[in-house]
């Protein structure tokens, strides 16, 4: 699945390369292929720089990102400590003072947070679970930790029924991603069972008690008794895999269709509450565009002394790190990724493990029982969990106002940059040289003593070149010189050469005529 | 979702500020739509700024180094720097019209 750097479009092309051809073959030198293809590799080191492919790469690149972010911090202070001086002036109301007034303080510690600092390898990485009132985090009464508070933000994550957010702001970032992809497995029990199912080798899910079972299964042995401590071990060998040397990061973007883990939610306790119980592992069809994926690999040494590489993961980053696959994954019931599923789940088909290209899901393994009542409940049987806003019953929104204040002008979605033009050569002629015109000889004739002297002809003012014209690149040649193109210029010195005429007696009868000689 | 050119915790932020100038007192969840609409609106403007400054050429070479896939800030910095290109001064002009626009009710209020 992963593939190599991805092409933007288009560049120079056939065009120039068939000239050279021709011209090499006008040279007798059809056999120089060497030349022909140093010249196609050239085109195609300069295939598709385009401005919005830099900004893509730009934005992907966490050292490029973080010295635009320096910029833009001290932009934002500048910005602010303006504003600050005139929201003083107009006297602000009393209870936003303190917000304004510390703006740019403020806009400076805030701005500088972990992400804007050099990221630094971590020692462990622990979550704490306290239960300070937070109702999307808490302990099951089998010892398992989970905090739901990210899964729970259907606001700010992509899809519905995700892990979790967009952490394409680790693309290239291993140590982020490690992170990140640790954090995910401490938040959700279920996330960590499809990491584990896909990660570990056999070897090591017999020495945790998992070989042999599906990542429901897996995810089903945490709800039951002894689950907290089978948490805490998967869990710990599944961060040692990924910080070990000898796993490799690979960032890439998927164009293609693949099936994807995602966690579903229903709700058996009737309370609305999310447990560890009530979510379930499910998967979607989805087809990527250009989806930022890490695909993780380690080396792993056999009895006999031989090395190999095995898969550990193919991971979707828009969506909190969900696992991918070609076909779908056994004992897993296929979901819509982008709803709440029905309280009945229905697991029709052949029996577990038929897996494959088969569309038809397997029925859920799952030992619970599905809820009795057969009819689709109501489109939204109980309201979604989400925080809570402060004053919910005196709340006005006042997005339209703000819309408005933005202007259209930006709300029409990306407009692609475009380079600075600057002045190309074309626009710029080369100065003639001061003995380029030097102006047209009289004819004279010499005075015959029998014949009075003839008139001179009046110089036509017009056909005066000696004197400084002015014009377009008066004064103004040496502004903006063309740098060097030598071999274009002597080319064109020799073009000109060769259209002079040559020395002949009708040529030069011709010119003499015109009083050149 | 797509990405930010500019970090996001300071989009946010510019947004945040932006809106407590003019509609001071109003809390997060009031105008949530629009803060993402802030925040996706100045950094086209920023991303349009930067690419714009650059000429061809320097595209050319800044999409090299990026290609290499460097790791270096300093090679980021000195990139700009050779070029006398000030991000800070591009950027800060961006966020003031941005900003003046605003706070006048838009371009196309």
């Amino acid at each position: 699945m992963p593939k190599g750097p991805e092409s933007f479009g288009g560049g120079r092309e056939q065009n120039e390369t068939d000239e050279l051809k021709s011209e090499y073959q006008a040279r007798g030198d059809e056999a120089n292929k060497d030349a022909i293809k140093a010249a196609q590799k050239e085109q195609e080191k300069n295939f598709n720089v385009s401005p919005a492919a830099v900004l893509e790469k730009l934005k992907n690149n966490p050292a490029a990102k973080k010295v635009i972010g320096y910029a833009a911090i001290g932009a934002a202070v500048g910005i602010f400590a303006t504003s600050f001086i005139l929201m003083s002036a107009s006297k602000a109301s009393a209870s936003n003072n303190s917000v304004i007034t510390n703006a740019p303080k403020a806009m400076v510690e805030q701005a500088m947070t972990p992400a804007m600092t050099p990221v630094t390898t971590p020692e462990a990485v622990t979550v704490t679970f306290e239960n300070d009132g937070n109702e999307f985090a808490g302990e099951t009464i089998n010892g398992v930790k989970y905090d739901y508070t990210e899964y729970a933000d259907r606001e700010n994550k992509v899809a519905y029924n995700a892990y979790g957010y967009d952490y394409t702001k680790d693309y290239n970032d291993r140590n982020a991603a490690t992170n990140s992809i640790i954090r995910m497995a401490e938040q959700e029990p279920e996330a960590l069972a499809s990491y584990a199912y896909n990660a570990f080798t056999d070897d090591e899910k017999q020495e945790l008690g998992i070989k042999g079972l599906s990542m429901v299964e897996i995810d089903n042995k945490f709800d039951q008794a002894g689950g907290g401590d089978l948490q805490k071990s998967v869990l710990s060998k599944f961060s040692q895999i990924l910080k070990d040397d000898k796993t490799s990061f690979n960032f890439y973007r998927e164009n293609d269709t693949e099936q994807t883990n995602y966690v579903y939610f229903v709700d058996e306790n009737e309370d609305g509450n999310y447990t560890p119980d009530e979510l379930h592992l499910g998967y979607d069809t989805k087809r990527r565009s250009n989806a930022p994926q890490v695909d993780i690999s380690r080396t792993i040494t056999n009895p006999d002394g031989t090395t190999k590489t095995i898969k550990v993961l193919d991971l979707n980053m828009n969506c909190g790190y969900q696992p991918n696959y070609e076909k779908a994954p056994q004992g897993v019931p296929k979901i819509e990724s982008n709803k709440p599923v029905p309280q009945v789940i229905s697991g029709g088909g052949p029996g577990g493990g038929g897996g494959g290209e088969d569309p038809t899901p397997p029925p859920d393994p799952d030992p619970k029982p599905v809820p009795p009542d057969p009819v689709p409940p109501d489109p939204d049987p109980k309201p979604t969990p989400k925080p809570k806003p402060k004053n919910p019953e005196n709340l006005e929104r006042i997005d339209d106002k703000v819309h408005k204040d933005i202007g259209k002008d930006d709300n029409t979605g990306r407009v692609n940059p475009e380079y600075n033009p600057g002045v190309s050569p074309e626009d710029i002629t080369a100065p003639p040289s001061p003995g380029d015109y030097g102006g047209t000889a009289p004819v004279t004739t010499p005075n015959q003593p029998s014949q009075g002297a003839e008139d001179v002809q009046p110089t036509n003012p017009g056909n005066d070149y000696g004197g400084d014209q002015g014009g377009a690149n008066d004064g103004n040649a040496n502004e903006n010189p063309v740098e060097g193109n030598d071999q274009s210029q002597e080319e064109a010195d020799r073009n000109e050469q060769t259209d002079l005429p040559s020395d002949s007696g009708e040529s030069g009868d011709e010119l003499a005529d015109l009083g050149i000689r | 979702m797509e990405s930010h050119l500019v970090d996001e915790t300071l989009l946010g932020q510019f947004a945040d500020v932006l809106i407590a100038q003019k509609y001071p007192g109003q809390p997060k969840e009031a105008y949530a739509d629009a803060r993402k609409d802030i925040m996706d609106a100045l950094d086209n403007k920023i991303s349009r700024a930067i690419i714009g400054s650059l000429t061809e050429e320097q595209g050319m070479e800044l999409n090299q180094l990026l290609d290499e896939g460097s790791t270096d800030e300093a090679a980021f910095a000195d990139f700009f720097k050779k070029y006398n290109i000030n991000l800070e001064e591009i950027i800060q002009k961006v966020m003031q019209e941005f900003q003046d626009d605003f706070l006048k009710g838009g371009k196309n209020a």
